[in-house]
């Protein structure tokens, strides 16, 4: 038992609740279905469980704020974790001081360790909460007890452990945050059998001194018998609340919310049918010593196979519904579609004024409107690029006055070619997101080719460039992931530099590691597939110019005659 | 490959395998690995993690790693890489739907141009994928994203396929596609290394290697890795450190209290049988 912490460094105890998400009881029926007022109480472990891209790890980051809400709000105790926006609506930002009320973990969290010591990790977690040396002392203390560590670990190197050593130093870290919250996913994923009983454990003690738990995790048998209540969400979205006796009770439940029923709760839910009560199963050697005795029952029940519980599995399964319209461009010819952009550019390129900007503008947002094109994903990329052309624009009109008044003429001479180039770049943009690069390596491949094969170097070129284009989303994901956990850890959402390029820190070695990581499988993978072999890569299909694919080419070139006319007025 | 040469079994005797440990010292991931495979076995490979079974499976891969010592025949396995499918789909795909992906796998195997369409056409429907050939990543669940990736990975007849871990992102629903796809490759030849640390996967008549701190603790029948045996009374599981799922120490504690006997049940049928026993049998489970 823990019995050091001090009174005042024990979380403050609120509940969580959450609103704009359709949801009820599991004894009550569909129309019974609101849309506020989930409320999960202090002192208590919920289990949340879902089928695969139900969105269980979404709803968790929503209720950390660290992913827009859409329609959802979090509240513990009376603060909400998103701010308001005028309307009513939860807006966009969320609110610091609410986030120092949960403490996170999230899918392998060693993955984010980046510190060089436990000592320096721990303190990561604890700084946002403004501790004293000597509570923080306190916390740390039970925050290694938790995992089974002890003060002569705090100067080793999380770099330098086990993957599941690792794996405790980054649970412990979540430990030594006083939060009053604490959310978990899959925190026992590859851990050993030890480590599932020390994690277990420091569970029920956190939930003995008030600490509300919200735990995902795939293993059912681990998880559900240290839960008071199951959170089911299903592919609709909307959740389903229930005791976790229920499941023992009607493990219908699960299928209901396109899950499969796993073994041992199907064998559990046997034992309960023949009159063993569902509190007696949660541990095997109770349920061992309930487990009736030849003779002794009377009434003995078998569903037969395809009834209840024991529904056939395989069922088929659909594709994910999700909003993500084809872009009109993917049926063009690659080479027409690059084609159309270097005559844009070179059109665009030929502007010589601020109104024929205004035009190539005009056109490029014509452009992208009419492809169906968002460069949502690019923000980051394009907000940088205008903030870095007008501060280099104003430091250099700002040189060239040699006065303290910036001079408008030389701010925006500076800013044309800036801007004329952002033209160029933003339809750049567009082309990988509405061409896959194994298209476009045919294509250059295609074009490189003598006499149907193209040169060995050719092809090692074109692959790489390729493949790069192919892993962009995949980097952008990567580098989301850590500054996510960084901020669920930093509880800073701060936008002046100093905390941002801290943030940036933070988040680089975690994000390099985790490059190198993906880059040594990138690499095991293709040599699998026979990639860089003795084998000269046979050509799928060849690609032909169709009729619309002129068309494209024709009318870019039409528009960059257009913008050429404009620029030489 | 002659005939001759590929019934030969894979064979490992005593093979170190070191890896730079992140210290930038060498450090023996896998120690003296005595192993043989048969052409067309299915073998469980299970451990905690970092406990050196990712390199094994790599090593029975044929990816060659940067040290090692030891002696790896690699009979009916043949030279240079088998098929392998890791644990993040995202690293292992790299086209945007299912039927370009195969485009890819197949060009790289040397496929004629001309069977190209009906290689790529047959590797899908092995999978089920037919009817999604043509969805992008997004619209596929983590599941079929792995399924492309085997039939990416297994488009040519491959002698040994090797999977590290390829469920442990999926729920039990999409693990079952997975799994019962990969039955179907083994069943028609192909040896299969499954590599996982979801002991419910583990079936009775499975042969399993339990690795920990890179030995082999455990190379023998399902059945005995989850209970142990008159020659082996703690179980095998539990030495190699992870944790007995929830039936395995319910039937442990049954047999502890005379209320079962050996073989202890594994499967969900043989669960019922023993509830039939328990209960004056019951011909309504006796007969499935």
């Amino acid at each position: 038992m823990e019995t050091t912490t001090s009174r005042q460094n024990e979380p403050k105890r609120f509940a969580l609740r959450i609103d704009g998400v359709r949801w009820r009881r599991s004894d009550e029926n569909r129309q019974a279905d609101r849309s506020d007022g989930l409320t999960l109480a202090p002192g208590t472990i919920t289990l949340l469980i879902g089928a695969n891209g139900a969105g269980k790890s979404t709803l968790l980051e929503k209720m950390a704020g660290l992913r827009p809400p859409e329609d959802l709000q979090v509240s513990f105790g009376a603060v909400e974790i998103w701010k308001r926006r005028k309307s009513g609506k939860a807006g966009a930002r969320p609110n610091a001081k609410a986030l120092l009320n949960y403490s996170y973990a999230s899918q392998a969290p060693e993955e984010a360790l980046f510190a060089r010591t436990v000592r320096d990790e721990l303190e990561y977690s604890m700084r946002p909460y403004g501790l004293s040396v000597k509570e923080r002392e306190q916390r740390s203390e039970f925050a290694l007890r938790a995992i089974g560590w002890d003060e002569g670990w705090l100067e080793r190197d999380p770099y330098l452990m086990s993957g599941g050593e690792r794996r405790r130093m980054a649970l412990a870290a979540a430990f030594a945050a006083p939060a009053p919250w604490l959310f978990l996913d899959e925190p026992t994923a590859g851990l050993d059998g030890a480590g599932h009983e020390t994690i277990a454990d420091q569970l029920s003690r956190m939930r003995s001194e008030g600490t509300g738990v919200v735990l995902v995790s795939h293993d059912s048998d681990w998880a559900l018998p240290l839960a008071d209540q199951v959170m089911l969400l299903k592919p609709s979205g909307s959740i389903v609340l229930c005791a976790r006796e229920q499941l023992i009770e009607k493990p219908e439940l699960l299928t209901e919310a396109g899950m499969r029923v796993s073994e041992w709760l199907r064998t559990v839910h046997h034992l309960w049918r023949n009159g063993v009560p569902a509190e007696l199963l949660w541990h095997p050697k109770e349920a061992a010593e309930a487990w009736p005795v030849r003779d002794e029952t009377e009434v003995v029940e078998v569903l037969p196979e395809g009834q209840g519980a024991l529904s056939p599995l395989g069922k088929e399964i659909a594709p994910r519904i999700r909003q993500g319209v084809r872009h009109r461009l993917s049926g063009f010819d690659p080479r027409s579609v690059w084609l159309a952009y270097i005559l844009l550019s070179v059109g665009i390129y030929r502007l010589g004024d601020w109104i024929g900007i205004l035009i190539g503008a005009a056109i490029v947002a014509a452009l992208l409107g009419a492809g169906n094109v968002s460069l949502r994903r690019w923000r980051v990329v394009i907000v940088n690029y205008a903030i870095f052309s007008v501060a280099t624009s104003a430091i250099f009109a700002w040189g060239a006055s040699g006065e303290w008044n910036v001079r408008g003429e030389a701010f925006a001479a500076t800013l044309f070619p800036f801007s004329r180039t952002m033209l160029i770049l933003l339809i750049g943009l567009a082309i990988p997101l509405v061409m896959s690069p194994l298209s476009l390596r045919r294509s250059l491949e295609q074009l490189t080719s003598i006499r149907g094969r193209s040169p060995v170097w050719a092809q090692r070129m074109i692959l790489t460039v390729a493949l790069i284009m192919r892993f962009v989303p995949v980097l952008l994901e990567l580098w989301e992931r850590f500054a996510k956990i960084i901020r669920a850890r930093g509880k800073s959402v701060s936008r002046n530099p100093a905390a941002m390029g801290r943030r940036l820190r933070d988040t680089a070695i975690p994000f390099l590691l985790a490059l190198f990581r993906l880059g040594d499988e990138v690499a095991l993978a293709l040599e699998s597939r026979g990639v860089g072999g003795s084998v000269q890569p046979t050509c799928q299909v060849r690609m032909r110019w169709r009729g619309r694919d002129y068309a494209l080419a024709a009318g870019s070139l039409g528009l960059a005659i257009g913008l050429w006319a404009i620029g030489s007025r | 490959m002659s005939p001759h040469a590929s019934m030969e079994p894979m064979l490992l005797d005593r093979v170190t395998v070191y890896g730079n440990s992140e210290s930038g010292e060498h450090a023996a991931r896998l120690k003296e690995t005595s192993l043989s495979v048969a052409p067309g076995e299915w073998l469980t490979v299970v451990g905690v993690n970092g406990s050196g079974k990712s390199t094994l499976a790599r090593l029975l891969a044929g990816l060659v790693p940067e040290a090692m010592e030891g002696i790896v025949r690699r009979g009916f396995a043949g030279e240079g890489a088998c098929p392998i499918v890791l644990q993040q789909p995202k690293a292992q795909l790299f086209g945007e739907t299912p039927r370009e992906e195969m485009g890819f796998a197949l060009e790289w195997r040397g496929i004629p141009a001309s069977e190209m369409k009906s290689t790529a056409e047959e590797a899908l429907h092995r999978v089920g994928l037919a009817p999604l050939a043509d969805e992008p990543w997004e619209r596929l669940s983590g599941g079929q994203q792995q399924l492309a990736a085997i039939a990416a990975a297994t488009a040519c007849a491959a002698p040994l396929l090797v999977l590290d871990e390829a469920t442990s992102m999926l729920d039990e629903e999409h693990r079952d596609i997975v799994l019962r796809a990969v039955r179907e490759i083994h069943g028609k030849g192909t040896s299969v290394v499954w590599v996982t640390q979801r002991l419910d996967e583990v079936g009775p008549e499975d042969r399993v290697v339990a690795i920990g701190e890179g030995w082999v603790i455990y190379d023998g029948g399902g059945r005995e890795f989850m209970y142990g045996s008159a020659a082996l009374p703690v179980s095998p599981c539990l030495r190699a450190g992870l944790r007995l799922p929830y039936l395995t120490e319910l039937a442990l504690e049954l047999r502890r209290m005379g209320k079962l006997s050996d073989p202890l049940p594994m499967t969900e049928r043989e669960w019922l049988e023993n509830w039939g026993n328990v209960s004056h049998g019951n011909n309504n489970i006796a007969a499935k």
